[in-house]
Protein backbone atom coordinates (compact mmCIF):
# COMPACT_ATOMS: atom_id res chain seq x y z
CA UNK A 1 0.00 0.00 0.00
CA UNK A 2 1.37 3.26 -0.54
CA UNK A 3 0.23 6.90 0.17
CA UNK A 4 -0.51 8.79 3.31
CA UNK A 5 -0.44 6.23 5.58
CA UNK A 6 2.75 4.43 5.99
CA UNK A 7 2.90 0.88 6.55
CA UNK A 8 4.25 0.00 9.90
CA UNK A 9 7.81 -0.60 10.56
CA UNK A 10 9.62 -3.79 11.44
CA UNK A 11 10.94 -1.96 14.20
CA UNK A 12 10.44 -3.16 18.03
CA UNK A 13 8.13 0.12 19.25
CA UNK A 14 6.39 -0.26 15.69
CA UNK A 15 5.03 -3.68 16.02
CA UNK A 16 4.06 -2.87 19.93
CA UNK A 17 1.48 -0.45 18.23
CA UNK A 18 0.58 -2.67 15.27
CA UNK A 19 0.07 -5.35 17.54
CA UNK A 20 -2.33 -3.58 19.72
CA UNK A 21 -4.06 -1.97 16.49
CA UNK A 22 -5.04 -5.33 15.52
CA UNK A 23 -6.06 -6.85 18.65
CA UNK A 24 -8.42 -3.57 18.93
CA UNK A 25 -9.97 -3.81 15.74
CA UNK A 26 -10.80 -8.18 16.27
CA UNK A 27 -12.50 -6.93 19.76
CA UNK A 28 -16.33 -7.57 20.05
CA UNK A 29 -18.44 -4.04 20.12
CA UNK A 30 -19.07 -3.13 23.17
CA UNK A 31 -22.89 -3.82 24.32
CA UNK A 32 -24.84 -0.09 24.65
CA UNK A 33 -24.62 1.00 27.72
CA UNK A 34 -27.87 1.85 29.65
CA UNK A 35 -29.92 1.87 32.42
CA UNK A 36 -32.03 -1.15 32.73
CA UNK A 37 -35.37 0.55 33.86
CA UNK A 38 -37.99 -2.38 34.23
CA UNK A 39 -37.13 -2.66 38.12
CA UNK A 40 -37.70 0.97 38.32
CA UNK A 41 -40.76 0.87 36.35
CA UNK A 42 -42.08 -2.12 39.01
CA UNK A 43 -41.53 -0.09 41.88
CA UNK A 44 -42.99 3.04 40.29
CA UNK A 45 -46.43 0.94 38.96
CA UNK A 46 -46.33 -0.77 42.49
CA UNK A 47 -46.73 2.48 44.27
CA UNK A 48 -48.96 3.67 41.75
CA UNK A 49 -51.30 1.10 42.42
CA UNK A 50 -50.74 1.87 46.63
CA UNK A 51 -51.62 5.61 46.53
CA UNK A 52 -54.90 4.13 43.92
CA UNK A 53 -56.20 2.15 46.59
CA UNK A 54 -55.51 4.06 49.48
CA UNK A 55 -56.68 6.95 48.15
CA UNK A 56 -60.35 8.03 49.19
CA UNK A 57 -62.23 10.40 47.74
CA UNK A 58 -64.78 11.89 50.26
CA UNK A 59 -66.93 14.69 50.10
CA UNK A 60 -65.87 17.69 51.40
CA UNK A 61 -67.51 18.96 54.83
CA UNK A 62 -68.31 22.12 56.48
CA UNK A 63 -69.46 23.07 59.72
CA UNK A 64 -72.35 25.30 61.03
CA UNK A 65 -71.47 27.09 63.52
CA UNK A 66 -73.50 26.78 66.49
CA UNK A 67 -73.01 28.97 70.09
CA UNK A 68 -73.47 26.71 73.33
CA UNK A 69 -72.15 29.03 75.39
CA UNK A 70 -74.37 29.44 78.71
CA UNK A 71 -77.25 32.10 79.23
CA UNK A 72 -75.26 34.13 81.48
CA UNK A 73 -71.97 34.88 78.23
CA UNK A 74 -75.05 35.70 76.05
CA UNK A 75 -76.34 38.59 78.44
CA UNK A 76 -73.67 41.22 76.80
CA UNK A 77 -76.04 44.25 76.91
CA UNK A 78 -76.96 45.33 80.44
CA UNK A 79 -80.24 47.06 79.16
CA UNK A 80 -80.99 45.01 76.59
CA UNK A 81 -84.36 43.82 77.52
CA UNK A 82 -84.89 40.09 78.07
CA UNK A 83 -86.83 38.25 75.24
CA UNK A 84 -88.30 34.83 75.87
CA UNK A 85 -86.82 32.65 73.35
CA UNK A 86 -89.15 30.88 71.28
CA UNK A 87 -89.03 26.88 71.57
CA UNK A 88 -89.63 24.53 69.31
CA UNK A 89 -89.86 20.83 69.69
CA UNK A 90 -88.74 18.61 66.60
CA UNK A 91 -89.45 15.07 66.48
CA UNK A 92 -88.34 12.54 64.21
CA UNK A 93 -90.71 10.81 61.97
CA UNK A 94 -88.80 8.59 59.52
CA UNK A 95 -85.58 8.39 58.16
CA UNK A 96 -85.93 10.62 55.40
CA UNK A 97 -84.22 14.44 55.48
CA UNK A 98 -87.85 15.90 55.91
CA UNK A 99 -89.14 13.45 57.64
CA UNK A 100 -89.70 15.65 61.02
CA UNK A 101 -92.37 17.04 62.65
CA UNK A 102 -91.44 20.65 64.65
CA UNK A 103 -93.78 22.58 67.03
CA UNK A 104 -93.41 26.27 68.43
CA UNK A 105 -94.43 26.86 72.10
CA UNK A 106 -95.68 30.43 69.93
CA UNK A 107 -98.20 30.63 67.80
CA UNK A 108 -96.36 32.92 65.41
CA UNK A 109 -94.64 30.15 64.36
CA UNK A 110 -96.94 27.28 64.79
CA UNK A 111 -96.43 23.84 63.98
CA UNK A 112 -95.58 21.98 61.16
CA UNK A 113 -93.55 19.41 59.38
CA UNK A 114 -90.71 20.01 56.74
CA UNK A 115 -88.33 22.40 57.35
CA UNK A 116 -88.91 24.88 54.64
CA UNK A 117 -91.90 25.63 56.10
CA UNK A 118 -90.12 26.46 59.38
CA UNK A 119 -87.83 29.07 57.56
CA UNK A 120 -90.96 30.55 55.66
CA UNK A 121 -93.05 30.62 58.84
CA UNK A 122 -90.03 32.47 60.58
CA UNK A 123 -88.81 34.30 58.35
CA UNK A 124 -92.20 35.90 57.52
CA UNK A 125 -91.98 37.34 61.43
CA UNK A 126 -89.04 38.51 61.02
CA UNK A 127 -88.66 42.39 61.65
CA UNK A 128 -92.01 42.73 62.42
CA UNK A 129 -93.83 40.73 64.95
CA UNK A 130 -90.51 38.45 65.73
CA UNK A 131 -87.21 40.96 66.11
CA UNK A 132 -84.24 39.59 64.46
CA UNK A 133 -82.28 39.30 67.48
CA UNK A 134 -84.86 36.78 68.63
CA UNK A 135 -83.79 33.67 70.05
CA UNK A 136 -85.00 30.05 69.85
CA UNK A 137 -84.36 26.95 71.63
CA UNK A 138 -84.45 24.01 69.72
CA UNK A 139 -85.51 20.93 71.85
CA UNK A 140 -85.23 17.73 70.00
CA UNK A 141 -87.69 15.14 71.11
CA UNK A 142 -86.45 11.97 72.06
CA UNK A 143 -85.27 9.64 69.74
CA UNK A 144 -84.90 12.81 67.10
CA UNK A 145 -81.93 12.13 64.79
CA UNK A 146 -79.21 15.07 64.37
CA UNK A 147 -79.87 15.23 61.31
CA UNK A 148 -83.28 16.72 61.95
CA UNK A 149 -81.95 18.60 65.04
CA UNK A 150 -79.06 20.29 62.64
CA UNK A 151 -81.79 20.47 60.23
CA UNK A 152 -83.91 22.59 62.19
CA UNK A 153 -81.22 25.16 63.44
CA UNK A 154 -80.38 25.54 59.21
CA UNK A 155 -83.70 26.32 58.98
CA UNK A 156 -84.29 29.22 61.67
CA UNK A 157 -80.24 30.28 60.06
CA UNK A 158 -81.41 30.94 56.58
CA UNK A 159 -84.11 32.54 58.18
CA UNK A 160 -81.63 34.95 59.02
CA UNK A 161 -82.09 34.10 62.82
CA UNK A 162 -78.68 33.95 64.47
CA UNK A 163 -79.65 33.33 68.30
CA UNK A 164 -80.13 29.35 67.79
CA UNK A 165 -79.44 27.50 70.33
CA UNK A 166 -79.58 23.60 70.52
CA UNK A 167 -80.87 22.41 74.12
CA UNK A 168 -81.47 18.75 75.84
CA UNK A 169 -84.01 16.24 75.05
CA UNK A 170 -87.37 17.49 75.60
CA UNK A 171 -90.80 15.87 74.75
CA UNK B 1 -27.88 -14.76 -0.01
CA UNK B 2 -26.56 -11.15 0.35
CA UNK B 3 -25.11 -10.25 3.56
CA UNK B 4 -27.87 -7.03 4.07
CA UNK B 5 -30.79 -9.50 4.03
CA UNK B 6 -29.30 -11.74 7.14
CA UNK B 7 -29.34 -7.81 9.03
CA UNK B 8 -31.43 -7.55 11.94
CA UNK B 9 -34.40 -4.50 11.47
CA UNK B 10 -33.39 -1.29 13.36
CA UNK B 11 -33.79 -1.41 17.15
CA UNK B 12 -37.57 -1.81 17.68
CA UNK B 13 -37.49 -0.92 21.34
CA UNK B 14 -40.33 1.29 22.52
CA UNK B 15 -39.40 4.68 23.61
CA UNK B 16 -40.28 4.49 27.47
CA UNK B 17 -39.85 7.70 28.17
CA UNK B 18 -43.29 9.52 28.05
CA UNK B 19 -44.61 6.42 29.47
CA UNK B 20 -42.86 7.06 32.72
CA UNK B 21 -43.78 10.78 32.90
CA UNK B 22 -47.25 9.74 32.91
CA UNK B 23 -46.94 6.95 35.45
CA UNK B 24 -44.86 9.63 37.62
CA UNK B 25 -47.42 12.32 37.35
CA UNK B 26 -50.41 9.58 38.37
CA UNK B 27 -48.44 8.72 41.43
CA UNK B 28 -48.01 12.76 42.69
CA UNK B 29 -51.50 12.98 41.92
CA UNK B 30 -52.26 10.12 43.84
CA UNK B 31 -50.25 11.21 46.56
CA UNK B 32 -51.40 14.81 46.95
CA UNK B 33 -55.44 13.16 46.77
CA UNK B 34 -54.72 10.56 49.29
CA UNK B 35 -56.01 11.62 52.53
CA UNK B 36 -53.10 10.59 54.46
CA UNK B 37 -54.04 12.02 57.84
CA UNK B 38 -52.68 11.78 61.37
CA UNK B 39 -56.27 10.77 62.25
CA UNK B 40 -58.20 8.97 60.32
CA UNK B 41 -61.90 9.99 60.44
CA UNK B 42 -64.69 7.57 61.51
CA UNK B 43 -66.83 6.51 58.71
CA UNK B 44 -69.77 8.25 58.81
CA UNK B 45 -72.25 10.48 57.06
CA UNK B 46 -72.86 13.77 58.34
CA UNK B 47 -76.16 15.43 57.96
CA UNK B 48 -76.87 17.19 54.47
CA UNK B 49 -78.28 21.20 54.55
CA UNK B 50 -78.37 23.85 51.98
CA UNK B 51 -77.22 26.81 54.22
CA UNK B 52 -73.50 28.20 53.94
CA UNK B 53 -70.54 26.47 55.45
CA UNK B 54 -67.84 27.38 56.52
CA UNK B 55 -64.92 25.77 54.05
CA UNK B 56 -62.78 28.97 53.82
CA UNK B 57 -60.46 27.22 56.51
CA UNK B 58 -57.43 27.00 54.40
CA UNK B 59 -55.59 29.00 57.01
CA UNK B 60 -56.91 28.24 59.95
CA UNK B 61 -55.67 25.75 62.45
CA UNK B 62 -56.74 22.19 62.14
CA UNK B 63 -60.38 21.99 63.99
CA UNK B 64 -60.47 19.60 67.18
CA UNK B 65 -62.90 17.37 65.87
CA UNK B 66 -65.26 15.20 68.57
CA UNK B 67 -66.36 12.39 66.19
CA UNK B 68 -69.92 10.61 67.60
CA UNK B 69 -69.07 7.00 66.68
CA UNK B 70 -72.19 5.64 64.95
CA UNK B 71 -73.57 2.27 66.47
CA UNK B 72 -72.07 2.21 69.46
CA UNK B 73 -75.39 1.46 71.68
CA UNK B 74 -73.73 0.05 75.01
CA UNK B 75 -72.76 2.79 77.48
CA UNK B 76 -69.58 0.88 78.08
CA UNK B 77 -68.35 0.65 74.07
CA UNK B 78 -66.90 3.98 73.31
CA UNK B 79 -68.64 6.53 71.66
CA UNK B 80 -66.50 9.16 71.08
CA UNK B 81 -63.31 9.56 69.95
CA UNK B 82 -61.16 12.77 69.60
CA UNK B 83 -57.44 12.41 68.31
CA UNK B 84 -56.82 8.71 68.75
CA UNK B 85 -58.15 8.62 71.88
CA UNK B 86 -61.81 7.04 72.40
CA UNK B 87 -64.28 7.90 75.21
CA UNK B 88 -66.99 5.98 76.87
CA UNK B 89 -70.35 7.47 76.97
CA UNK B 90 -70.83 7.22 81.09
CA UNK B 91 -69.61 10.28 83.73
CA UNK B 92 -66.21 9.56 83.77
CA UNK B 93 -65.35 9.50 79.87
CA UNK B 94 -67.51 12.26 79.16
CA UNK B 95 -65.33 13.68 81.95
CA UNK B 96 -62.25 12.72 80.35
CA UNK B 97 -63.56 14.25 76.91
CA UNK B 98 -63.84 17.35 78.19
CA UNK B 99 -60.28 17.97 79.59
CA UNK B 100 -59.29 16.51 76.40
CA UNK B 101 -60.78 19.15 75.17
CA UNK B 102 -59.94 21.60 77.12
CA UNK B 103 -56.06 20.73 76.87
CA UNK B 104 -56.82 20.62 73.00
CA UNK B 105 -57.68 24.29 73.42
CA UNK B 106 -55.35 25.67 75.62
CA UNK B 107 -52.70 24.14 72.95
CA UNK B 108 -54.42 25.32 69.79
CA UNK B 109 -56.19 28.50 70.84
CA UNK B 110 -57.23 29.48 67.81
CA UNK B 111 -58.69 25.92 67.05
CA UNK B 112 -62.48 25.37 66.81
CA UNK B 113 -64.20 22.52 68.22
CA UNK B 114 -66.22 20.58 65.74
CA UNK B 115 -68.80 17.95 66.45
CA UNK B 116 -69.44 15.20 63.86
CA UNK B 117 -71.52 12.77 63.68
CA UNK B 118 -74.04 10.45 61.30
CA UNK B 119 -76.97 11.87 60.22
CA UNK B 120 -79.13 9.10 61.10
CA UNK B 121 -77.61 8.82 64.94
CA UNK B 122 -79.69 10.08 67.95
CA UNK B 123 -79.35 13.24 69.17
CA UNK B 124 -79.20 11.84 73.00
CA UNK B 125 -75.77 10.65 71.98
CA UNK B 126 -74.52 13.95 70.24
CA UNK B 127 -75.82 16.03 73.53
CA UNK B 128 -73.13 14.72 75.76
CA UNK B 129 -70.43 15.59 73.28
CA UNK B 130 -71.52 19.62 72.79
CA UNK B 131 -71.73 19.07 76.72
CA UNK B 132 -68.02 18.31 76.66
CA UNK B 133 -66.85 20.99 74.02
CA UNK B 134 -69.01 23.53 76.34
CA UNK B 135 -67.84 22.12 79.31
CA UNK B 136 -63.96 22.27 77.94
CA UNK B 137 -64.00 25.58 77.56
CA UNK B 138 -65.66 26.09 73.32
CA UNK B 139 -68.21 28.49 73.29
CA UNK B 140 -69.20 28.08 69.82
CA UNK B 141 -68.70 24.25 68.05
CA UNK B 142 -68.85 23.53 64.10
CA UNK B 143 -71.39 21.20 62.95
CA UNK B 144 -69.77 18.92 60.51
CA UNK B 145 -72.22 18.95 57.59
CA UNK B 146 -71.99 18.38 54.07
CA UNK B 147 -73.82 20.24 51.00
CA UNK B 148 -76.34 18.50 49.01
CA UNK B 149 -74.65 17.11 45.52
CA UNK B 150 -71.57 16.28 47.48
CA UNK B 151 -71.99 12.65 48.18
CA UNK B 152 -73.29 9.55 45.93
CA UNK B 153 -75.67 9.13 49.04
CA UNK B 154 -79.56 9.48 48.81
CA UNK B 155 -80.72 11.70 51.10
CA UNK B 156 -84.39 10.56 51.29
CA UNK B 157 -84.92 6.71 50.87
Amino acid sequence: MSGDNPQPTRDAGAMIDYDDRRKRARRPALPMMGLNVAPMIDVVFLLLMYFMLITEFRAPEGSMPLNIAGQAAEAADPFALPEAPITIVVESLGQGRADALWRADSPIIGTGSGFASLTDAAFAQRGGVLAPSQRFDIRPAPGCRWEHAVATVNALRLARYEQVRLTEEGG
Amino acid sequence: MSRSAHRLPADLRSNLTPMIDIVFQLIIFFMVVAQITRHRAVELTPPMIEARQNNNDKNKTPPIVIHVIPGASAESAPAYRLNDELFERTDEGLAALARRVAESISREPGAEVHVRADRLEDYARVRPALEAARKGGASTVGLVTVSPGTTDEESTP
